[in-house]
């Protein structure tokens, strides 16, 4: 139970980042991808990587940084210790 | 490939930029998109190249410049090479056009090279080892840069802002006890990513050259090849030996990334991106001209890009006359 408010926090906390700094109206889940955001690029993808990094204090592995793409990537990334 | 080349010395460096800044402020005020260039790929101006003015007559400018400065004898420089992806013409080469220009000597060789972002560390591997019969007196020259803005159409305001044009100049010589150590590469995939569509002779109907990058593409590439090279130079020689690391000029985090993950200390990392841009294969030697002027050390250089293309080398500039970044008077 625990786990799941967990979640929806960081998916909430996301969804701010996005509609409020990307201007993403769209209501995003779990299974969001990214890339099907309107006009979403790889420049965004990368601010996006910069403002979770300095949001959340982690930092991406550089190999990794693309291969995030779903919203639920970023949640276990986020998750991990 | 890893070659090691004996001998040869980069005496003098000199870079030069068009005299129009394209400042995003003042240009066109701040807007996010904008503001997300700054703050993803770090650049806050650049400069632009007058409508008229082509990668020749910048090459023919720095070229005299750099001549001039060292007080060089023309009659000495027997090699010219100039690397460019935006040449005046298909057919003559830029060099044989500079070599006119500025007056060098019949016994000058002259060629080009079609490389962008690798293309000042492919070039010096290139000069360098054609230098190897050169005699003590004798000298060759490195023109390398883009004027990459001409290529850019008008909305596409993020690369209007990230690349800059620009020129460098360098000047090899033969001097005893010197050695540099050099990686060179070419990715097999990618040549269709970062591209001019429509320069060459494939072009559809009348459309006019334009550049083409696929921004994800290029990052991954990089961020797979540029911290292996660098890593198999540091097998040769020792870290401690390193004082400065000068990367082509892409992006600023993705250099970040790419220093973090190498462990290069903070004071060893060296941008100039926020004041020139992305300037292809002048990005390096502008780099070493506006920031290490007067720190004349042990560098590795690493160049990547289209192609996919990659190279870099390890070098003492502890003799070379840096002269800096100048401004075109023309």
């Amino acid at each position: 139970m625990l786990k799941k408010v967990k979640n929806k926090n960081l998916l909430s906390e996301l969804e701010i980042i996005l509609k409020e700094k990307f201007n993403i109206k769209k209501k995003i889940n779990f299974n969001t991808s990214l890339k099907s955001l309107k006009d979403w690029d790889s420049l965004k993808h990368l601010d996006f990587i910069i403002t979770v990094e300095k949001q959340f204090k982690k930092k991406f592995e550089l190999k990794k940084i693309f291969e995030l793409n779903k919203i639920n990537d970023f949640i276990l990334f986020l998750k991990e210790k | 490939m890893n070659y090691k080349i004996n001998n040869i010395y980069i005496k003098s460096i000199l870079s030069l930029v068009p005299s129009i800044v394209f400042n995003i402020k003042k240009k066109i005020g701040q807007n996010e998109r904008l503001s997300r260039v700054t703050r993803v790929i770090g650049v806050k101006k650049c400069y632009k190249s007058k409508k008229n003015q082509t990668t020749v007559d910048l090459f023919c400018e720095a070229a005299e410049k750099i001549i001039k400065k060292n007080k060089l004898s023309k009659n000495k420089i027997n090699l010219l090479i100039c690397v460019t992806q935006t040449p005046d013409y298909l057919m003559p080469s830029c060099s044989n056009i500079v070599h006119q220009k500025i007056n060098l000597n019949d016994k000058c060789a002259a060629f080009d090279i079609n490389l962008g972002c690798s293309g000042y560390v492919y070039g010096l591997w290139v000069i360098m080892s054609l230098m190897k019969n050169f005699k003590n007196d004798e000298t060759a020259l490195l023109l390398t840069g883009d004027t990459i803005s001409k290529t850019i159409k008008r909305k596409n305001i993020e690369n209007k802002l990230l690349f800059g044009d620009g020129v460098s100049a360098t000047i090899l010589g033969i001097k005893k006890n010197q050695r540099a150590y050099f990686e060179i590469g070419s990715a097999n995939d990618g040549y269709n990513k970062l591209c001019i569509n429509n320069s060459g002779l494939k072009r559809k109907s009348n459309l006019l050259p334009t550049f083409y990058m696929d921004g994800k593409e290029v990052f991954q590439f990089a961020i797979k090849n540029v911290p292996i090279m660098i890593n198999k130079l540091l097998n040769k020689i020792k870290k401690k030996k390193v004082n400065f690391y000068v990367l082509h000029q892409a992006n600023f985090f993705m250099l970040k990334k790419i220093f973090e993950l190498l462990d290069i200390k903070k004071n060893k990392r060296v941008f100039s991106i926020q004041d020139y841009g992305n300037t292809s294969s002048a990005s390096i030697p502008i780099s070493i001209c506006s920031k290490l002027k007067n720190k004349k050390k042990n560098i590795i250089m690493a160049g990547f890009g289209s192609g996919f293309s990659f190279a870099a080398c390890f070098l003492n500039l502890s003799t070379c006359n840096i002269l800096g970044v100048k401004k075109s008077e023309k």
